[in-house]
């Protein structure tokens, strides 16, 4: 007899990604009344992160978080937009029976990869709802913060009891303290999304708070498949968004305990989304691509301090090809969100890791060293781990098609994802103190990028118009 | 690369073609069937190692299993009876963690302090680790320590509720007399 506890986990982590669904719609009909494809399938993760920030918000004004009070503007807006909401939920609907109805065509391969992709989402959301609540940052950080701003209706990690905690014997004066180690300065918003999961259900359930992954499960493999359909074809794309779910480092993401609850797989789908609309947006997509590669940046900017110079290398790509779309309202708001974290943390002094610990005249001796050392460790490490021996050739294999002929198509999406390796390989020659427990969670990070790049890489021709979604023109077609 | 891009030709929604001068067009072409070939063998070797974790699955376990009951064995003998105690310490006492565990030094320290502070949640957990340091202000004292540390008498004012033991350790809960 299944538990019921575990049943009712799978109904609410259903009814969270239902919720993030609907207000991601709501959200994205603001910015165009009709999403191109790799906007559209990332509705849950702009659902989530919205519900999120209405918690941060509350907090600042004092409003109570629970089930009424989270969903309640919601309601209001569902009921204000009725009309063009279910218009938009049907045309998805429309867009999904096409989809699996078109699966059937492809070939074998294909078919079994689309199938285990789904038993494998299946897998990930019991794994997530049921196992053990385990790794030393989720504990300590992600999900601490979580409960902490469940419970205190706010966020100010500033106000955590025991902050000063030191172990008796580090008296000196850098010793770690728990206000160090719980990194304060980390942008709030997965924990934020687990309160609002918190919130929707009235109350902590800590095993249940890992649900909310799901969203970025169904996001990563419905955004590669967007992406890439229209240059493959539907066979293709399917293998690209088996990868994206199956490949090893999003395995450990979601299933090894030592990872799960930690915020680099959701940083790497976030990312992910903002690229695929980035790239999108470079071969002359609508506007509203470039918007929502600046909203998803930023929302990876909110999610962890990775996400920071991802969004710089977004926001510099878009400052020379797009200008305008950075003062968009949409792009305004996501943006000012971030800056004003930045800000209050920066207010508090909270730094949780000093990026320069040496001094400026130290630098030019010690960097060469540093870098040999950082390049050498991660040759080590790829070769030693079978499952990044595919990652590497993977992106080997992108920077050579996108050498020869795939520029367009890969070329800018590879020049932000290698300004983002640029931007990891700094930080971590100015200070390696963490890179042996850093590498593996950076992988995490970027393996959903890699596999997109791959994609595009291969492709240099949209066979089908990647605009529209397939289920839409037949029905334009028909009127 | 030997590309040429021509302007689009049909509104700006759709990307301009590109021509391929021929040569470079073989080379590229012998290298997208490679990848093509690699993207193949990788999906196939991933299908292997995702198909063997679908198989390996305890999925009848994780279904049947309550995540609490999950969550309790977990962990180790201190993270089970902290599991134990977020339901019945009262909500609103502050606890003092005597950590006397002689394993993991620094991190040993840290794994205690950030267990307690996650579980015993909203109460206010603080840390010691020599019981000299124990202070009276606290509703609820737990004691934590190996099996070879000396068992901890109950200091003046606190009585023991319950005890917790383990192969490699032992936990003891303290309540203030009048708490």
């Amino acid at each position: 007899m299944p538990s019921l506890t575990v049943l009712l986990s799978l109904l609410a982590v259903a009814a969270y990604a239902f919720l993030c669904y609907l207000n991601g719609r709501l959200l994205a009909g603001l910015v165009t009344k009709s999403p191109e494809a790799v906007s559209l399938v990332c509705s849950p993760l702009l659902g989530g992160a919205a519900l999120g920030i209405e918690l941060w918000l509350y907090g600042l004004v004092g409003i109570p978080w629970n089930p009424v009070t989270l969903v309640a503007p919601w309601v209001a807006a569902w009921a204000l937009a009725r009309r063009r909401l279910l218009e938009a939920v049907r045309a998805d609907l429309a867009m999904l029976r096409a989809v699996l109805e078109g699966i059937r065509d492809e070939d074998r391969l294909a078919l079994v990869l689309a199938a285990v992709t789904g038993l494998l989402v299946i897998t990930y959301v019991l794994n997530l709802v049921t196992q053990p609540l385990t790794g030393f940052d989720a504990i300590s950080i992600w999900f601490f913060k979580a409960k902490f701003f469940y419970f205190t209706h706010s966020v100010d990690p500033g106000s955590i009891p025991g902050l000063g905690t030191h172990f008796p014997t580090d008296t000196g004066p850098f010793r770690v303290t728990a206000g160090l180690i719980r990194s304060l300065d980390y942008p709030p918003l997965f924990p934020l999304m687990v309160g609002s999961l918190y919130a929707m259900i009235g109350g902590v359930h800590d095993t249940l708070g890992k649900g909310v992954d799901v969203i970025f499960v169904l996001v990563g493999a419905a955004v590669v498949w967007a992406a890439l359909s229209p240059y493959l074809g539907r066979g293709k794309a399917a293998i690209f968004a088996f990868l994206v779910t199956a490949v090893a480092a999003v395995q450990s993401g979601l299933g090894n305990p030592i990872y799960t609850g930690y915020v680099d797989y959701p940083l790497g789908i976030t990312m992910l989304a903002s690229l695929a609309n980035l790239q999108r947006a470079l071969i002359g997509g609508r506007r509203d691509t470039w918007v929502f590669a600046i909203v998803f940046a930023a929302v990876a900017a909110l999610l962890k301090s990775e996400g920071l110079p991802f969004l710089l290398a977004v926001g510099l790509v878009a400052a020379f090809k797009a200008r305008r779309v950075l003062v968009s309202p949409a792009a305004v708001v996501a943006l000012v969100l971030v800056v004003a974290w930045q800000a209050f943390a920066t207010i508090h002094g909270w730094r949780s890791h000093h990026l320069l610990n040496d001094g400026i005249g130290d630098l030019p001796a010690l960097l060469p060293a540093r870098g040999a050392l950082i390049i050498a460790y991660a040759v080590k490490v790829t070769i030693e781990r079978p499952d990044y021996h595919w990652l590497a050739a993977a992106f080997v294999l992108t920077v050579s098609l996108a050498y020869r002929q795939a520029r367009r198509t890969a070329g800018a999406v590879l020049l932000v994802v290698a300004l983002q390796c640029t931007a990891y390989f700094a930080v971590l020659v100015l200070n390696p103190g963490e890179l042996v427990g850093t590498f593996d969670r950076l992988v995490i990070q970027l393996a959903p990028a890699v596999v997109l790049l791959l994609g595009l890489a291969i492709s240099s021709q949209p066979k089908e118009e990647p605009s529209v979604p397939s289920a839409l023109r037949v029905k334009l077609v028909g009127q | 690369m030997q590309v040429r891009q021509q302007p689009a030709l049909d509104g700006e929604d759709r990307a301009p073609a590109e021509t391929v001068i021929p040569n470079a067009e073989s080379r590229s072409s012998r290298l997208r069937r490679v990848a093509t070939l690699f993207v193949y063998t990788w999906a196939v070797y991933t299908l292997i190692q995702g198909g063997s974790l679908l198989v390996r699955e305890p999925y009848l376990d994780n279904l049947r299993v309550a995540p609490r009951a999950a969550q309790g064995a977990a962990g180790d003998g201190y993270a089970e009876t902290l599991i134990k105690l977020e339901r019945t310490l009262p909500a609103q006492a502050r606890v003092q963690l005597v950590w006397r565990r002689s394993d993991g030094g620094v991190v040993g320290f840290w794994y205690g302090y950030f267990w307690a502070t996650y579980w015993l949640y909203p109460r206010q957990v603080d840390i010691i680790t020599d019981p000299a340091s124990i202070d009276s202000a606290h509703g609820i004292l737990l004691d934590v320590r190996s099996r070879e540390k000396a068992e901890l008498a109950a200091p003046p004012g606190y009585t023991i509720s319950a005890t917790y033991p383990y192969a490699d350790q032992v936990v003891t809960v303290f309540l203030k007399s009048n708490a």
